[in-house]
């Protein structure tokens, strides 16, 4: 009797362990170190260190090393990865912007997910967004894994709309009514509206082309197509706001609308939290109007995760952190601390039941299904490519240079680069 | 003084020759490792066609410098240089020289006039031109508000290429300015007060005492602050690129600047470098000349 007490004891030491190891995910065997870079302005912080945080109580045996870029946006987050591939001290997990994960692959320094997603029986790809995964996919592969994303989206200063006599329960969703609306407020001696064609240099202008029915480039991404009517319609219409000075040409995109001066402005669904925090009048969040005010197309701003170790080992490791990017853990903290809609589904569902109410939420909840990618420029100029379309609308809008002028010197510049 | 050696070291004849050279080493390791190092490499680095952070590199030897000497960029980079440097550096100095000689006539507050002309020197500039762009925006700015209040109407200061130029220089001579004024002030000190009260018995006005004994007197220390004025505006890079960003359409887009975007904007290390070694030619070519300049110093 007592041996059977003792074997059946052991017995269930034994699958007690079994369903521990099944349900509880195991860390590397031993200790060990990951480098993470990662964006750390005042907003991103927000959400990454309550991120950083959580993932240390997850994995308590994962020392976690970070080196944070302050200022400069995506662009410098890529400088300081790249800079550290050049001197021989790669980071392991890399915080990479949208518009800047081709020049990542391009490097030759990004390791592809699939054989880590495929092997793992902990990665759940159904658990996420296949529109969101799609941001992170490059010739067939999955080089990134989305942390938050961003839609376009057009923030209304609800005072202001109120003191000049607008509906607030008409807000505009077509380009005609933007329009209609700035002309009333410049005559309230206001600013319209500000389309945040400064924000990155070319998101604001891809998302307002796509929904003119135009693109960037053509399928084989070799050749642009921007200078098209549907490109002049898009870069005539914010010229013409300009010019009859219902826009104002500034970058200073929330510092200006913070000012409570101007009426509406075109930004990211990231200014969610921070800016109304911000600000001393009621602000609403809704759609970005299009042409004919239907529902619009949203590519995805924001940013995800990359992974650059070089050894297997590490290449291990860094997978536990990238696939905790996904879980439900990670994305209830990215959900509660900015503006970006995490990749779980689950949550995402979640936040909808939960948040209905909150008019400001559900405009950008509901467009977590519909995320299109914003275009990463194929090859090792797409930085310089991007920078080429920001001076090309700056110019346009400044008066420098008229709009059929400036699409076609701008596609004829980026059709070089491209070669 | 003799300096006590080891004995099997004293007696070894050649110790006397190398310990010179061993007591200037740490210097010239140093200086070598830290500056003729990195404008070797750069040179180096212009002969390839390199992306940061790439696996690979292709030796190309002068297609960087072909390509930089083709673009409309580099010149328009060049040009806005020269422009901004010019106008830098004469207005510093003029400027200088005024609060130098205003301050060393009244000896009432002297130091503390000098101290609030210099904190702009002492301020962190990148700060400061983040201040000065709100100052200069065309929609939030103070010095609008005040046309505006006063009847006049509102400039985009950084948005027009006929005043971003100007808005850029104007904050780079209020944050310069000071910094020419403190040698001025040395070496307004250093000229002696007979030849100014000589002057004053031969009835001289102060007109011609400035031109007579003060600015030749101070054309060392003019020629000095020249060269540190000159080498300060070709490597001027955080004003220009916080107000501006080189912008509008790259109308105040200087050589630093555009360095800076092909290096760590574009990633395109290579041509970048070309650049840098143009910029260091231009630097040292500028410095020769002002060499030449130096047979018109008068020391005393």
């Amino acid at each position: 009797m007592k041996r059977i007490g003792v074997s059946l004891l052991l017995v269930l030491i034994a699958l007690s362990g079994l369903f521990a190891g099944a349900t509880k995910e195991e860390g590397p065997a031993g200790p060990a170190t990951l480098t993470f870079y990662h964006y750390a302005t005042q907003t991103h912080i927000l959400y990454l260190n309550p991120l950083k945080e959580a993932f240390k109580k997850a994995y308590p045996n994962i020392t976690l090393r970070t080196v944070e870029v302050v200022s400069g946006g995506y662009e410098a987050l890529s400088q300081k990865i790249l800079l550290g591939l050049a001197a021989g001290d790669p980071p392991d997990i890399g915080q990479v912007g949208f518009d800047q994960f081709r020049t990542m692959i391009d490097s030759g320094n990004v390791i592809a997910l699939d054989s880590f997603m495929s092997k793992d029986p902990g990665f759940k790809k159904s658990n996420l967004y296949p529109a969101m995964m799609k941001l992170g996919q490059a010739d067939g592969k999955q080089y990134l894994i989305p942390i938050g994303v961003s839609t376009p989206s057009m923030l209304v200063n609800m005072d202001l709309w109120q003191s000049v006599g607008l509906d607030v329960n008409a807000l505009p969703k077509s380009w005609d009514e933007v329009r209609k609306a700035s002309e009333k407020l410049k005559a309230a001696g206001k600013m319209g509206v500000l389309w945040g064609w400064s924000v990155t240099g070319n998101w604001i202008f891809q998302a307002m082309l796509d929904n003119a029915g135009g693109a960037l480039v053509d399928k084989t991404g070799k050749k642009t197509t921007f200078n098209s009517p549907a490109g002049l319609k898009t870069l005539k219409y914010m010229v013409d706001l300009a010019a009859d000075g219902l826009m104002p040409v500034t970058d200073q995109t929330l510092a200006t609308f913070l000012t409570g001066n101007l009426g509406m402005l075109v930004d990211s669904s990231f200014q969610r939290i921070n800016t109304p925090a911000q600000a001393k009048f009621k602000i609403r969040f809704v759609a970005m109007p299009t042409p004919d005010g239907k529902t619009p197309k949203v590519p995805a701003g924001g940013n995800g995760v990359m992974m650059f170790s070089k050894t297997p080992e590490q290449q291990q490791t860094a997978w536990k952190m990238v696939r905790w990017f996904t879980e439900a853990d990670a994305s209830n903290i990215v959900a509660a601390n900015c503006g970006y809609l995490p990749p779980n589904q689950a949550v995402i569902k979640e936040l909808i039941e939960k948040f209905g109410d909150d008019l400001n939420y559900k405009v950008i909840l509901e467009q977590a299904a519909r995320v299109t990618p914003w275009y990463s420029w194929p090859g090792k100029n797409s930085n310089k490519i991007a920078k080429t379309l920001r001076d090309m609308q700056e110019a346009a809008l400044l008066g420098k240079i008229p709009p059929q002028q400036a699409l076609d010197e701008a596609a004829a510049a980026i059709d070089g680069l491209l070669k | 003084m003799k300096t006590a050696q080891p004995a099997h070291l004293a007696r070894w004849a050649g110790w006397r020759l190398l310990n010179p050279y061993l007591l200037i080493l740490p210097f010239f390791a140093f200086v070598g490792l830290f500056v003729f190092w990195p404008v070797a490499y750069s040179v180096f680095l212009s002969t390839m066609e390199w992306k940061l952070g790439y696996a690979s590199r292709e030796f190309v030897l002068l297609d960087n410098y072909v390509k930089l000497f083709a673009s409309r960029e580099f010149w328009d980079a060049t040009v806005n240089t020269l422009v901004y440097t010019v106008f830098m550096v004469v207005f510093s100095i003029g400027f200088g020289l005024l609060l130098s000689l205003a301050i060393t006539r009244r000896e009432r507050f002297s130091s503390m006039w000098q101290a609030v002309f210099f904190l702009p020197v002492a301020a962190t500039m990148a700060a400061m031109a983040v201040v000065w762009r709100y100052i200069f925006d065309a929609n939030l700015g103070t010095l609008n508000a005040i046309l505006q209040q006063i009847g006049l109407r509102r400039i985009d200061w950084l948005n027009q290429g006929s005043t971003a130029m100007g808005a850029v220089i104007f904050v780079s001579v209020w944050s310069n300015a000071g910094y020419a004024m403190v040698y001025f002030v040395a070496g307004l000190s250093a000229i002696p007060r007979a030849l100014y009260e000589a002057a004053d018995m031969d009835g001289a006005s102060p007109v011609r005492k400035f031109f007579a004994i003060t600015w030749p007197l101070l054309s060392p220390t003019t020629l000095f602050v020249m060269i540190i004025m000159m080498v300060r505006a070709l490597g001027s890079f955080d004003i220009i690129k916080v107000l501006t960003n080189g912008g509008p359409v790259g109308e105040t887009r200087v050589l630093s600047l555009l360095l800076y975007q092909e290096a760590f904007q574009f990633f395109d290390t290579g041509y970048a470098s070309g650049i840098a070694v143009v910029l260091f030619i231009l630097v040292l070519a500028l410095a020769l000349l002002q060499m030449k300049v130096e047979k018109w110093v008068h020391y005393q």
